[in-house]
């Protein structure tokens, strides 16, 4: 393909190459056909010499007859001898104004021929005009004739090879456009042909770009869709850490409840007797444990009494004592007695500083006596 | 705003060319009067009778014509046809190559002096060396064309193209030359009204 295109840009090189020279020919051509019109028209071609010969040969009439005796042609004479002048100067005038001496030198010499004998015509009947002087300027007359006529033969002849340059610049012009025309008709398909190359690879480069910024919009696609399902593996993974995270919690609430519930066992005994043992310090929120655990295990055992083992309680204080009072009005409520047992000095000092045992509260030493006595008063 | 002034600009451009091309189409009238300078006045008036020439006839009119003084011919010395309004004008003479001021008489006056008829559509103008030509006689009645008699300010001898010669107002009027040098034609003799 690389090597056409190259052939084809230098016929196209070649071919205005030769459009320009024939460019150059036309105008010579327009020229030389523009020189040439000059000889047709009414001035240029024959018509000056034509009437110049015309008017010396009514001169030479006239003078004839002059000269053969005939009266009373002076005055026609001198009418025909201005009008030869008249010619004369008008011719002049002709050439003195066209610029340009369009004459052969022939044509040129005869004229001033012409210009010279009438000169001496005109000099030699200015006061004079009779049969012999008029007579004497028949020879004169003859010559200028002669010259004029040698004058329109030239001219005629100028003419002639005008219009012979004239078809031959014509044919010149013709051939000329025709090779333009040729021209014309093998430049158009290349220009045609190369401007299409052009068009196409401009067409290609631009699909190429295309092609391009499809694939790059494909691999954003990708990437993005890629993208997507990470962001969704990452919520999937959130969510699962989430749930195990809610499942620890609740796992970690019910081992909670667990813990708090195993705080204060209760341990059941015979005849709808149970116990509960107490260790540590007691204070108002453990206490609150210990009523809801007890609440929930006396009405579900239908519990009639509940031993509240205390002999590893070192201390209690005034609010945990107030909690400690409601518990027991609780489990009274239920139907179910409470007793104390195992109460230390300590213990003992600040349940009757509270005024828990004016309340009739049953309190033991130690466990062996608190089961014995409270086992006989259910049976 | 944009839009507007693009709109005002458009009627402007179209406004430019309509008057553009109504002044290119349009005929500029030229005031035939004014192309000339009048040198003297008309001693005989349109219409007053020629007297026949005692002297040289230079002219002679015939055919559609109203007067006559010779026959039926109308003649005309150097003397009787000044007596006609004579102008000038100025202008560059093609056949001379130089400018020259020519005198003479409006060939329209000479055709009011011999009550050319209406109908008359030619002169037939014929040279002292018979050379003629036919020319459209509105030519000669609608520009103010001139039969020289003087060329700056002096006689026209035969053989300066004289003593008679048409001369055109190519001063004034575009006039092509190619057209109108065989009727620009001295040593006028005479003028058939056709």
């Amino acid at each position: 393909m690389q090597p056409r295109r190259w052939i084809h840009r230098l016929v196209l090189a070649g071919t205005s190459l030769i459009f320009l020279v024939l460019l150059v020919l036309l105008g010579f051509n327009l020229q030389t056909l523009g020189m040439a019109t000059r000889f047709f028209t009414l001035d240029g071609g024959i018509w000056n010499p034509t009437q110049l010969e015309r008017e010396i040969l009514r001169l030479r009439v006239i003078a004839n007859e002059i000269s053969m005796g005939t009266p009373n042609l002076g005055n026609e004479f001198v009418l025909r001898r201005n009008l030869v002048g008249s010619r004369i100067n008008v011719l002049s005038d002709f050439y003195r104004v066209e610029h340009e001496d369009q004459r052969s030198m022939l044509e040129r010499s005869s004229f001033e021929v012409i210009k010279r004998e009438f000169f001496t015509l005109e000099n030699q009947t200015r006061f004079n005009i009779s049969d012999h002087s008029v007579q004497a300027l028949i020879p004169v007359l003859v010559n200028m004739e002669s010259n004029a006529r040698v004058m329109v033969n030239e001219r005629r002849q100028i003419v002639d090879r005008a219009s012979q340059f004239q078809r031959q610049s014509l044919e010149r012009l013709r051939v000329t456009l025709l090779f333009m025309l040729g021209g014309i008709l093998i430049q158009v398909p290349i220009f045609f042909l190369l401007t299409r190359r052009r068009f196409d690879t401009t067409l290609q480069k631009a699909y190429s770009t295309l092609q391009e910024r499809s694939t790059a919009l494909e691999q954003s696609q990708r990437e993005l869709a890629s993208s997507h399902t990470h962001a969704q593996q990452q919520n999937e993974a959130l969510q699962k850490t989430l749930a195990d995270l809610e499942h620890s919690m609740a796992e970690r609430s019910a081992l909670q409840t667990t813990v708090q519930q195993m705080q204060f066992p209760i341990i059941p005994l015979r005849n709808r007797m149970a116990i509960m043992p107490v260790i540590g310090n007691l204070s108002a929120e453990r206490i609150k444990i210990a009523t809801d655990s007890a609440g929930h295990y006396v009405e579900a055992k239908r519990i009639k009494i509940l031993l509240f083992d205390i002999t590893g309680v070192s201390a209690i204080d005034q609010a945990a004592a107030a909690s400690m009072q409601q518990l027991l009005q609780m489990l009274r409520l239920l139907g179910c007695e409470p007793v104390l047992v195992g109460v230390t000095p300590a213990v003992a000092e600040e349940l009757v500083h509270t005024g828990l045992i004016q309340q009739n509260l049953q309190t033991y030493a130690n466990l062996q006596q608190a089961i014995e006595v409270t086992a006989k008063t259910i049976e | 705003m944009g839009r507007s002034l693009h709109t005002g600009f458009r009627l402007l451009m179209v406004t430019m060319v309509v008057l553009g091309s109504l002044v290119a189409c349009g005929e500029t009238t030229i005031d035939p009067a004014s192309t000339y300078k009048v040198i003297t006045p008309a001693s005989i008036k349109a219409g007053e009778a020629i007297p026949a020439p005692n002297s040289e006839v230079i002219l002679s009119l015939s055919g559609l014509i109203g007067q006559t003084n010779n026959a039926q011919q109308l003649d005309f010395s150097m003397e009787t046809l000044e007596q006609l309004d004579v102008v000038e004008y100025t202008l560059e003479d093609p056949f001379l190559g130089r400018t020259v001021t020519y005198q003479g008489v409006l060939i329209s006056s000479i055709f009011e002096a011999a009550k050319v008829t209406e109908g008359a559509k030619t002169v037939k103008a014929v040279a002292l060396n018979d050379y003629s030509v036919d020319i459209p006689i509105d030519e000669l009645r609608t520009m103010p064309v001139i039969l020289a008699t003087r060329i700056d300010g002096e006689r026209m001898a035969v053989a300066d193209k004289g003593p008679l010669e048409i001369v055109f107002p190519y001063h004034a009027y575009k006039l092509e030359h190619e057209k109108y040098v065989g009727m620009w034609i001295w040593q006028l003799r005479s003028m058939e009204i056709k």
